[in-house]
């Protein structure tokens, strides 16, 4: 069978890989240019190392941790510049550890919006378009009445979308916009991970 | 001496202790379940098994960030009372596990934990190893088998060799643990970050 690679196909799975450009070539072309398939042949030849360990890493940055008194709560975040140079400075290791502390005390449960389960926001719309229905609102509004409900939802549970804790003026994203104009690059928060005792994230389950 | 799977399972139910413990155990006493027993809870393992099954709600969360700050774990180590978990030996252990975290790289705390889609990839992997090596079905499932474990020996915490010392596995360090301190001790989630790794 003959496909026609794209060179940047494999240039893609030897990022990935590690492995050369006629062994990554004859991969893809065995598995009809599918990437992931194409891993699965390397590594079942043993070209590729067993590990995904080789995946290149494209994002600078840096890791902060939170730890409460007597340890009952712990924050990890990363949060990521797309130079080293920016990574490294206090400003930044700075702006970190302030996140950090944030998460500790507000508590989000979601990074943006978009991570926020889609049967939980269907569940809320629909809770919030019998309210509206109810109270006998016009049709016309309704709508908009369920994405203002809906924001005043994403408000204290998605980080983003958070008050500042150091300064209720601003919201954590409008923070990160400020930190991309002091610093001249993309700033980005990739992950968050708030561990409390006693306090799973299964059984915390928002209605 | 072949020790029979429901033996093992039986001892398993009774004592609360691992697989390889109970079959150990077996072995050393013939096959005699009493007796077994008996080993078992001079080996006081039996006592951490039972221990084991009881919940374990309190406790501290540990953590460790490297010094140039591209890698951090985060952990949760649970205890039955607040007693032990204000313990400096328990207070020393969480910190010994995030340690190994961050030099171990496990991507999962259970085997319960790893997907079925990734399973049933590492399988597909290994099958394919196999058949080009061209071996009777029977010899290819036991290597398939053998790396599994050695899948699971790499990803999953709790089967993982302790960085410390790599004659236990971090279940039977935490085994050990639980004999010590008295109660039930629990890892209930970890975290671990390096930088420029987020899925």
């Amino acid at each position: 069978m003959s496909v026609t690679i794209k060179a940047h196909d494999v240039k893609a799975l030897r990022d990935v890989t590690g492995t050369g450009m006629m062994d990554s070539k004859r991969a893809l072309e065995a598995s009809n240019g599918d990437l992931g398939k194409a891993k699965d042949c390397l590594r079942q030849k043993g070209i590729a190392k067993a590990a995904a360990k080789a995946a290149r890493v494209a994002a600078e940055g840096t890791v902060e941790i939170y730890l409460h008194h007597n340890h009952p709560l712990g924050v990890l975040v990363e949060l990521n510049s797309e130079s080293d140079f920016v990574a490294r400075t206090d400003a930044f290791r700075q702006l970190t550890h302030e996140i950090a502390v944030h998460v500790a005390a507000a508590s989000p449960r979601y990074l943006r919006r978009d991570a926020v389960p889609a049967e939980l926001i269907e569940r809320k719309r629909e809770t919030f378009r019998r309210a509206a229905v109810e109270q006998k609102k016009p049709e016309a509004v309704i709508e908009e009445i369920i994405d203002g409900k809906l924001k005043e939802f994403y408000k204290p549970q998605v980080l983003m979308d958070q008050v500042w804790a150091k300064d209720d003026t601003r919201t954590v994203e409008q923070v990160l916009v400020e930190a991309v104009a002091s610093f001249g690059e993309a700033i980005t928060i990739s992950r968050f991970a708030r561990f409390k005792v006693r306090d799973d994230a299964e059984t915390a389950e928002e209605l | 001496m072949a020790i029979p799977a429901e033996q093992v399972k039986a001892l398993r139910e009774a004592t609360g202790a691992g697989m390889m413990d109970s079959k150990r155990a077996l072995e050393a006493t013939n096959g005699d379940l009493e007796k077994a027993k008996d080993w078992l809870r001079q080996k006081g393992i039996a006592k951490a098994g039972a221990k084991a099954a009881r919940t374990a709600r309190e406790g501290i969360i540990a953590t460790y960030v490297h010094h140039n700050h591209q890698l951090g774990v985060l952990l949760e180590l649970n205890s039955e009372s607040d007693f032990v978990a204000r313990n400096d030996e328990f207070r020393h252990l969480a910190h010994e596990i995030a340690v190994h975290i961050a030099a171990a790289e496990p991507k999962y705390l259970r085997r319960e934990d790893v997907p079925q889609d990734v399973l049933d990839r590492e399988r597909a992997i290994f099958e394919g190893q196999a058949k080009d090596q061209k071996k009777p079905a029977a010899v290819i499932e036991k290597i398939i088998q053998g790396k599994m474990n050695d899948f699971y020996k790499r990803e999953v915490l709790l089967d993982q060799a302790w960085a410390k010392d790599d004659k236990r596995t971090v279940d039977q360090m935490l085994k050990e643990a639980i004999a010590k301190l008295g109660e039930n001790i629990t890892i209930s989630r970890f975290a671990r970050y390096k930088v420029g790794e987020a899925t």
